[in-house]
């Protein structure tokens, strides 16, 4: 045993002293925790290391090296920032002087840091003096577990040494020495190889180095290699042979597995020469390349390469060559049909730097997947950026991870915000609710998409209508592809349509009548209701219903009123011919009771492409109006047969009233005549009476006439010339005017419309007065004028009589009604009635205004023909 | 029956006037008969009149100034009087609507178609004329 404390440390490299041949040393990679990645298999004796180790911590070198020394190395790769290089100097357990270098190295794939040990063993410095040769050669043999022996061909006698006894499990006491006994040995199964091998050799001097297997006493059978040199006389025949066995049991089979997985890998996998030539191919070569096994190891393999990636390779063969490690680099190697295969290569230089190891992976189906999926990216995110359609991918908290210019115009939300924000929170709160459950189901996988309508609002309050899609993007974690398009305008328009809608249907509801579309088929037979909207009301009124309507067209027709149904016929064919609006007023019986309802239909046709027509109205329920007409009409009637009656009795009354009052009249004279004497006063007076009152009777009867007469006989209305007209009153007044020194001033020069009869009488009637009613003493001054008032003429006829009490306006204007006694003014009351009645029935009105003492002014009107009418 | 000092008649017709004196002086119970035309004569005559007038029959249908007007203003002109001659009002109309106009004067004892006649006159002076 070595005590720990004869190794020493430093860390600098320059003071490892050993070089040169006289060294032995030994390469182990370990990975960032120190355990055992790799070891260079031919040194494994030095340190103690077995395939088994690797992938196993240091320890097994504590076989060698003492933990101390190991606990070193391990601080030294584990540390906080990764191996540090260091250097170690001792001496191991056997004696012999070691000396370990540490240096931190990036491992073959790139992938993982880790270390590489050095330890190096100094021939010169054992420490054990070795006396002789044979003795420093039986150390080596006994350290490399050989057996030798010696065969004396003439004396048929083997000799083994005590490491032959061990690899052939042979009890020396039970040896024969002959060479039989050595040929029990060997397994039956290889035996017949090993002897034509052994005479081939004895024969034609070829070299003798089978390899076999032997049985063991425990059932095993080691595999043994052999070598041996032949020992001749002068004649050529062998007289000796010396040779050295060894277990090569489980270098072959760390071979086999190596050739194996070697072979059997699905990549492809080398073992080349820094010069450029592959030494060692799997079969993967054979099967993907096509080119047999000499093929690829007979001429450098960068005549394999594609042109194009020649440089490449080169490149990454000068980093091998300084000890880097090449991953991920890709070539194409050419088939042997000329195509190119797609490569993807590992390696790593050996140890020593003159060899690599390499593994290459067939890609060329993946890279045109690769290629198709870069494509199809390139696609999509053409598509994803220049789409006229908001587009996002959305992770598993609901936020637009990724977004397009066209969302976020929608959204008015720039895209690194919105990648912040969850959906919700730019979501209608009325739409939230059903957007998330269906989001979450998605994301559940309960849904492959789903697609909504819903309201967006901006940063800016306003609201924005999308169609949504969604669909799930990728499995985990979940993320889903949004997709949305604007649809506020057609949004508004619909609200506008369902709006507009809305009131033309509470009109519809609201009309007294039906709204209806008629249909008249192509074939200019069939007729039908496309649509009728009648309300309850009105469905009582026509007594039918919409849906009546529409089912059976004909029983409404037939409801038509016969003598109206050919009017209606003709309206609607006329209205077809040539496709002008139609407006009708029929009668319908109505089914429910029978009662005649009148309607006025009005509608408008338009023809479909079909050739249909297709008129669109109203018919509304005009029956009280007509009615109404009707009355009116009757009234009217009524009124004339009325007035023909009055004028009759008028004309009655003035004949069949005076004959008995001239019969009363007559007597009285005949009595005041024939009977004077036998009459007293009192007698006289009475007499007096009674043909007085008879006198006034004819007055009033003749008044009573004229009166009706003005009100009933018809108006022969024409131009008259007023000047002339009043032209004619006045003469006719001649004497009065004479008699009372009236000044008349009249100022007419206008024709009006009027019946020239009967608006002389106005002017008789109204100038007379102004002479009758004149103040005592006082001549009476009467101007007449005439005023334009654009739609009517107004006419005043001015004196300065008495005047009028302005309470009497009215009643003025009564037949037969007298504002002063006749013993004052004489009359019977009808000169103004009867103006009043000739200025009515003129469209005028007639009026007074008037000074008790001063005077009076009658105003009166007279309407315009519409013709005549002038603007104000 | 009761004597009465002196009738007034307002009525514009001469012919009735006449002829209602003869019915009023055969009946006997009036010593003196007065008449007026219209009703402002008969209102400036009982202003000015020293007569005692027991009776006053009016005639509605008077020109210019009518019964009513003239019961308007008689109203006025007769409040502060101590002694009240009876009103009976006259009509040839067979209007209701005058009743009913007739009705809003207190003063009017009664309504009374014309012509009057004996009996009538006797009825009208039973009813209305203060017994004494």
């Amino acid at each position: 045993m070595v005590p720990d404390d004869e190794w020493s440390g430093t860390t600098e490299t320059g003071s490892i002293p050993l070089r040169g041949d006289d060294t032995a040393t030994t390469t182990v990679f370990l990975d960032a925790h120190g355990d055992v990645l790799h070891y260079a298999p031919v040194d494994e004796r030095l340190i103690g290391l077995r395939p088994s180790d690797i992938g196993a911590p240091l320890a097994q070198l504590a076989d060698r090296i003492p933990q101390a020394v190991l606990a070193q190395v391990r601080a030294s790769i584990t540390g906080p920032r990764g191996a540090l290089p260091v250097s170690i100097a001792g001496t191991g357990r056997d004696g012999i002087a070691l000396y370990l270098t540490v240096e931190p190295a990036v491992l073959a794939a790139g992938r993982d840091r880790g270390a590489v040990l050095t330890v190096r063993r100094s021939v010169d410095d054992a420490r054990v003096p070795i006396d002789n040769l044979m003795a420093r050669l039986s150390l080596a043999l006994n350290a490399a577990n050989i057996g030798i022996w010696d065969y004396d061909f003439p004396n048929d006698h083997l000799d083994w040494d005590e490491r032959m006894f061990a690899l052939y499990d042979v009890d020396p006491a039970h040896f024969g020495h002959r060479f039989e006994d050595w040929r029990r040995c060997v397994h039956v199964d290889d035996l017949p190889d090993v002897i034509a091998q052994w005479q081939s050799a004895i024969a034609t001097g070829t070299r003798f180095a089978p390899t076999f297997r032997v049985f063991h006493r425990d059932g095993s059978t080691p595999l043994i290699s052999t070598a041996a040199v032949f020992i001749r006389d002068a004649a050529g025949y062998a007289v000796r042979a010396v040779g050295a066995n060894f277990d090569v049991t489980e270098v072959a089979h760390t071979e086999w597995e190596h050739a194996f997985l070697f072979d059997h890998a699905n990549d492809l996998q080398i073992v080349a020469g820094m010069d450029g030539v592959f030494r060692r191919v799997s079969k993967a070569w054979t099967t993907r390349l096509g080119w047999s096994e000499e093929d690829l190891l007979s001429r450098p393999f960068i005549d394999l390469v594609h042109p194009d990636d020649r440089a490449a390779t080169l490149a990454a063969m000068d980093r091998l060559a300084w000890g880097e490690s090449v991953s991920d680099f890709e070539n194409r190697y050419r088939h042997v049909d000329g195509s190119y295969r797609r490569l993807w290569w590992n390696a790593s230089p050996l140890p020593g730097y003159d060899m690599l190891v390499a593994s290459a992976r067939d890609v060329t189906e993946s890279h045109a997947l690769r290629e198709a999926l870069r494509h199809s990216e390139a696609q999509f995110r053409a598509i994803f950026d220049t789409a006229p359609i908001g587009i996002a991918v959305v992770d598993d908290q609901g936020r637009p991870a990724l977004s397009n210019a066209a969302l976020q115009a929608i959204l008015g939300i720039d895209g690194e915000t919105l990648a912040k924000t969850p959906f919700p929170e730019f979501t209608h709160p009325e739409d939230v609710d059903k957007d998330v459950e269906q989001y979450t189901a998605l994301l559940a996988g309960e849904i492959h998409y789903y697609t909504m309508e819903k309201r967006y609002i901006r940063p800016d309050g306003e609201v924005v209508w999308g169609s949504l899609t969604v669909t799930l993007f990728d499995d985990d974690p979940p993320r889903a592809l949004g997709m949305v398009v604007d649809i506020t305008e057609r949004r508004r328009a619909e609200a506008a349509l369902l709006e507009s809608e809305a009131n033309y249907r509470s009109i519809a509801e609201r009309l007294p009548g039906v709204v209806f579309k008629f249909v008249r088929e192509a074939d200019g037979e069939t007729v039908r209701f496309d649509y009728a909207s009648v309300n309850e009301l009105s469905a009582r009124v026509i007594g039918f219903t919409a849906e009546a309507l529409m089912r059976d067209v004909h029983s409404y027709l037939g409801a038509i009123v016969p003598e109206d149904f050919a009017r209606y016929s003709e309206v609607l064919l006329r209205s077809a011919e040539t496709m002008s609006a139609y407006e009708i007023e029929f009668r319908i019986r109505r089914p429910t009771d029978g009662a005649i309802v009148w309607l006025n239909a009005r509608a408008t046709p338009h023809r479909r492409a079909n050739g249909a027509i297709v008129w669109t109205g109203i018919a509304l329920d005009v029956t009280e109006r007509k009615q109404a007409t009707e009355a009116l009409e009757g009234a009217l009637a009524d009124l004339k047969t009325t007035n023909a009656a009055l004028e009759h009795f008028a004309y009655a009354a003035s004949h069949d009233l005076r004959e008995p009052l001239n019969t009363v009249s007559n007597y009285a004279s005949l009595l005041t005549i024939r009977y004077a004497e036998q009459l007293d006063d009192h007698g006289h007076i009475m007499v007096n009476y009674m043909f007085d009152a008879t006198e006034r009777m004819k007055a009033l009867v003749r008044a009573l006439l004229e009166y009706s007469r003005v009100g009933s006989s018809e108006l022969v209305i024409e131009p008259v010339d007023v000047g002339a007209l009043v032209g004619e009153v006045l003469a006719d007044l001649d004497h009065r005017l004479r008699e009372t020194r009236a000044e008349i001033d009249a100022e007419l020069e206008v024709t009006v419309h009027a019946d020239r009869i009967q608006l002389g009488r106005v002017f008789a009637n109204l100038i007379g007065n102004a002479l009758k009613y004149r103040r005592a003493g006082v001549a009476p001054v009467v101007s007449i004028s005439v005023e334009d008032l654009h739609t009517h003429w107004r006419f005043a006829v001015q004196d300065n009589g008495i005047g009028i009490d302005q309470k009497y306006a009215e009643r003025v204007f009564e037949i037969f009604r007298q504002l002063h006694h006749r013993d004052e003014y004489d009359g019977i009351g009808l000169g103004l009635a009867l103006c009043k009645r000739i200025v009515q029935r003129h469209g005028g009105e007639i009026w007074f205004e008037s000074q008790i003492g001063q005077g009076s002014t009658f105003f009166f009107t007279i309407r315009k023909p519409a013709s005549a009418r002038t603007e104000p | 029956m009761t004597h009465l000092n002196t009738v007034l008649l307002i009525d514009d017709n001469p012919g009735d006037n006449f002829y209602h004196r003869i019915i009023i002086e055969e009946t006997g119970l009036v010593g003196r008969i007065e008449e007026q035309l219209t009703g402002p004569r008969a209102l400036a005559f009982l202003r000015k009149t020293e007569l005692v007038i027991d009776l006053i029959l009016l005639d509605i249908n008077l020109p210019g100034m009518n019964g009513f007007e003239f019961l308007e203003a008689y109203e006025e002109f007769a409040r502060d009087w101590r002694c009240q001659p009876a009103l009976v009002v006259l009509t040839t109309s067979l209007n209701p609507a005058d009743e009913d106009k007739v009705a809003r004067f207190p003063q009017v004892c009664m309504y009374a178609n014309k012509p009057l006649d004996a009996d009538g006159f006797r009825a009208i002076v039973k009813r209305c004329v203060k017994q004494g």
